[in-house]
């Protein structure tokens, strides 16, 4: 008997203003167990609002936002989460590696505990699923560009979340960086968990896309499969043949795809 | 230091002195991480109204101004939860009308703008047992809750929305933290005073971010030059008959003007052991050039200093580096 994939994620009808304006309009969303989503569009189409209005982090004026079968305001289980901002939102510098990525622990922890050892196996499992073992205790002010964003990324793991929510993890990363994030992504995916990823270019993460979501202007124009929208699909592997040419090919059909995504 | 111990009221300022260099850093680290290094200042400018209403009714200082101070921070947190205090204009006109109003309530109480100084300069000598009590208990809680909470704390002043999406309640600790700054801060006016309780919440915070890494680290290190130089200070004006408040703050800053070039040489120390990582930028090979004919060996302890160059070690050889392949070297 085919048994329906559960709904990690869903959003109906939301709508959303900041400073009196609407940023999205009739928006409908949902990620199902297991499956990888792309959120698209251009600057200002409400990709991040749209992000942080599911994660109860904005507040909505119209429509529903459900967590794990919970509204969001009433969603407690949060260790079932694992937030990726985008880096330019974080100030973190004074901190160490290894810290920051024990912050993704407090959703499991209770007050007035110190971190279990269970708590720093994992921290540390986490920090080296993103590479980034060697510098555990380096100050992240000290990190490159994309080894900040791994550390996100691994903060975010060390919660050991069944739903990954990433915030442009690609921008202004080099390739390196995006290959370990495929390969970790690869990973999970394989593992069981949803992901749902904004992307201003699907990029180096194209061939682990199940299923990709356009916004222009606070509305959605596209829900279905990367191909339907003129992608060349790449199959799960599709990270790990050569990467200066992938990329560019990615690059071209990203613009074809936000191209493409203005008139639906 | 014997002689000074044999003073009761030495005793108690130097008691007041170590728990204030204990609660102003834990208190303080949380406060220069949400970028609030002001708030300490503001603060104290509402305390000033509490001593007010105290002096007017009569009543005990340190509690009127704590509750005042409290309320004031609270206030300020909430308007600024709802993006209400837009520009630094309400928190101002917050702080300058408690200024105003302890300068007025004093006043009409007869003791006159003059009975403030003693809470703006802080009176370590005048500290009462029954002061010191409260300042104690105050203290423990201060401490349970900035050591305690502190991966709480930590992450609700690092990452906001982050925190927020590990289900814990971030308005909350804001006010938690805001909260426990006031107390500190109404504390202090009997120790280094209101006016400049706030270095000791920022500048200890500011040279300990200098010296070591991380925030666990900041935090203890913090506290350490809090409580030397709150004790040390308090001992040393006793000595050179000095005001105890402004020695302490004055100490704090020669620690943090010190922490600079500390830092700097910290810092060569560590660039001249590790270069930076290799591993990330695979793409960017270092170009394979041979050394011309090179015969002496180098190994470790072969006198050029080595130096770990992501996954190999250096050798630095007149002014270029020497890196072992094969048989030969390569020049790193």
């Amino acid at each position: 008997m085919l048994v329906e994939p559960q709904t990690v994620l869903a959003a109906a009808d939301l709508t959303v203003e900041r400073g009196g304006l609407p940023v999205l309009r009739g928006v409908s969303i949902s990620v199902r167990t297991g499956e990888a989503v792309a959120l698209l569009g251009g600057n200002g189409s409400g990709k991040s609002t749209l992000i942080r209005t599911l994660l109860g982090l904005l507040p909505h004026r119209r429509g529903t936002v459900t967590l794990f079968g919970s509204p969001v305001r009433d969603f407690r289980d949060w260790a079932r989460i694992g937030y990726v901002p985008q880096r330019s939102l974080t100030t973190l510098g004074g901190s160490k590696v290894k810290e920051v990525v024990a912050a993704g622990r407090l959703a499991r922890r209770r007050l007035f505990r110190p971190l279990s050892r269970a708590d720093r196996d994992t921290v540390q499992k986490a920090i080296a699923l993103v590479g980034l073992s060697e510098h555990r205790d380096t100050d992240v002010a000290r990190l490159s560009g994309g080894q900040q964003q791994r550390l996100l990324v691994a903060r975010a793991l060390a919660g050991e979340p069944d739903l990954l929510v990433l915030d442009e993890p690609t921008s202004g990363v080099d390739l390196e960086h995006q290959r370990v994030l495929a390969e970790v992504l690869v990973r999970l995916l394989a593992a069981g968990t949803s992901v749902l990823v904004v992307l201003h270019e699907v990029g180096s993460l194209a061939g682990l896309i199940d299923r990709a979501v356009v916004l222009s202007d606070g509305r959605i124009v596209h829900d279905g499969p990367l191909g339907d929208l003129g992608q060349h699909r790449h199959g799960m592997g599709g990270h790990q043949h050569d990467h200066a040419e992938s990329l560019d090919d990615h690059d071209r059909s990203a613009e074809t795809l936000l191209g493409g995504a203005i008139e639906p | 230091m014997i002689e000074i111990l044999s003073y009761p009221f030495m005793q108690r300022a130097l008691i007041a002195a170590l728990l204030t260099g204990l609660i102003a850093p834990a208190i303080g680290t949380y406060v220069v991480q949400r970028r609030l290094s002001l708030l300490g200042d503001g603060l104290g400018h509402v305390a000033l109204a509490g001593v007010g209403l105290a002096l007017l009714t009569g009543a005990a200082p340190i509690p009127i101004a704590v509750a005042a101070c409290v309320a004031g921070a609270v206030v300020v947190e909430i308007l600024r939860q709802r993006g209400k205090a837009t520009g630094d204009v309400g928190l101002a006109v917050l702080f300058y009308g408690g200024l105003a109003a302890g300068v007025f309530l004093s006043g009409i109480s007869g003791v006159g703008a003059g009975g403030l100084a003693q809470y703006l300069f802080g009176s370590l000598t005048t500290v009462t047992a029954s002061d010191l009590t409260l300042i104690a208990v105050l203290t423990v809680v201060i401490l349970v809750t900035t050591l305690g909470l502190a991966p709480q704390l930590y992450a609700v002043s690092t990452d906001e929305e982050f925190a927020h999406t590990q289900g814990l309640r971030v308005r909350l600790y804001h006010i938690a933290v805001v909260s426990l700054a006031a107390v500190t801060v109404a504390l202090a006016m009997r120790t280094v005073g209101l006016l400049l309780v706030s270095a000791l919440m920022v500048v200890p915070v500011a040279a300990a971010r200098n010296l070591v890494h991380g925030f666990a680290a900041t935090l203890l290190c913090a506290i350490g030059i809090g409580v030397t130089t709150a004790v040390g200070g308090a001992a040393a004006s006793f000595y050179v008959d000095a005001a105890p408040g402004a020695f302490i703050v004055l100490l704090a800053i020669a620690v943090f003007l010190l922490s600079w070039p500390i830092s700097y040489l910290l810092r060569r120390r560590d660039a001249a052991t590790v270069l930076p990582e290799l591993v990330d930028d695979d793409e960017l090979i270092t170009p394979h050039t041979i050394t011309e004919d090179h015969p002496h060996q180098h190994a470790p302890g072969c006198g050029h200093p080595a130096v770990q160059h992501g996954d190999h070690t250096d050798f630095i050889h007149e002014g270029h580096r020497h890196a072992i392949h094969a048989d030969h070297y390569d020049e790193h």
